[in-house]
């Protein structure tokens, strides 16, 4: 599944330390997220998503 | 949660673990006493019946054995540094990837106690594989010692999964299941095997090594897989 999260992170200039952080997670966790080794889990899906204001879709894209 | 039963919940659980740690020493310093006395009169006597008998394949298990006590005491010493030293908590290496992350942290004392638990419920296995000698008199000692080692490891196991983010937690789960299914189809080649007298029997203690080999390179290839960084010195930088 690819994601946005990089951009969204760098438009907010956070680091993954900080991202990782805010959302209770390790920086593993978000390192993984960011280069597709790893899909998240629902809640922190939305955890995701309120952090940014956006809906899950905005983040995520399933499509190949 | 008030901060006061916040702090009293960290006290009593700060107490059990204590309280299990030390258990475990008791029991550790014991057993070594009696495997000492035991080797030592073995060696007196100028025979040694057990290594005389010991088929290839028990030695080559015990020697593993020995190889994994020593990989879990030496993790549970490193984890207990990576507490003191911010260096080799840095360290992925030597942190099993966890690294320096508050997060990560918090799951160091509980893995400590897990290691130290494993360590001494699978000593006392590998102590009695060797032929260490049990009586009734010591039975209960080498049965405590094995059940607080177990205890430990369920109770920090429990707390490891409160602890750890989901990402770790992922690859636990698919290590566990991969070398489960791995460990099936060794066990239908190899018993077919046994059965047509092709391979000699393997003791329950050299199914437990072989399955704690295999869940080791499992748990590695998967960690790997989802984390290429996992096997850095210090902190990668973001990507």
């Amino acid at each position: 599944m690819r994601n946005r999260l990089k951009v969204l992170r760098a438009e907010r200039d956070w680091s993954q330390a900080e991202l990782a952080n805010a959302l209770d997670v390790s920086r593993q966790t978000i390192n993984a997220l960011e280069t597709g080794k790893y899909d998240p889990s629902l809640p922190l899906a939305f955890k995701l998503a309120r952090l940014f204001s956006l809906p899950i879709e905005a983040i995520f894209d399933d499509e190949p | 949660m008030s901060e006061i039963k916040r702090a009293k919940r960290f006290n009593e659980s700060s107490l059990f673990f204590l309280g299990l740690i030390g258990l475990l020493v008791i029991f550790g310093a014991s057993i070594g006493y009696l495997t000492g006395k035991w080797v030592k009169q073995a060696g007196q006597a100028g025979d040694s019946p057990f290594l005389s008998d010991v088929s290839f394949s028990t030695g080559l298990s015990i020697g593993l054995g020995f190889v994994l006590l020593g990989t879990y005491i030496i993790s549970a010493t490193l984890y207990g540094l990576a507490l003191m030293h911010k260096g080799v908590a840095g360290s992925r290496v030597l942190t099993g990837g966890l690294g320096g992350n508050p997060s990560s942290r918090k799951a160091y004392p509980y893995l400590i106690l897990f290691y130290l638990g494993y360590s001494a419920a699978f000593g006392v296995l590998t102590v009695l594989e060797i032929g260490a000698h049990h009586s009734p008199a010591n039975a209960p000692l080498f049965v405590g010692a094995a059940s607080i080692g177990v205890a430990a490891m369920v109770w920090s196991a429990l707390r490891l999964w409160s602890i750890l983010d989901e990402f770790f937690r992922a690859i636990w789960v698919e290590a566990c299941a991969l070398s489960s299914f791995i460990l099936l189809l060794i066990a239908l080649i190899g018993l077919v095997a046994n059965k047509l007298e092709l391979i000699p029997a393997l003791s329950g203690y050299s199914w437990l090594v072989l399955y704690q080999w295999v869940y080791l390179i499992t748990n590695g290839w998967v960690a790997f897989k989802r984390d290429p960084n996992i096997l850095s010195l210090r902190e990668h930088a973001d990507t």
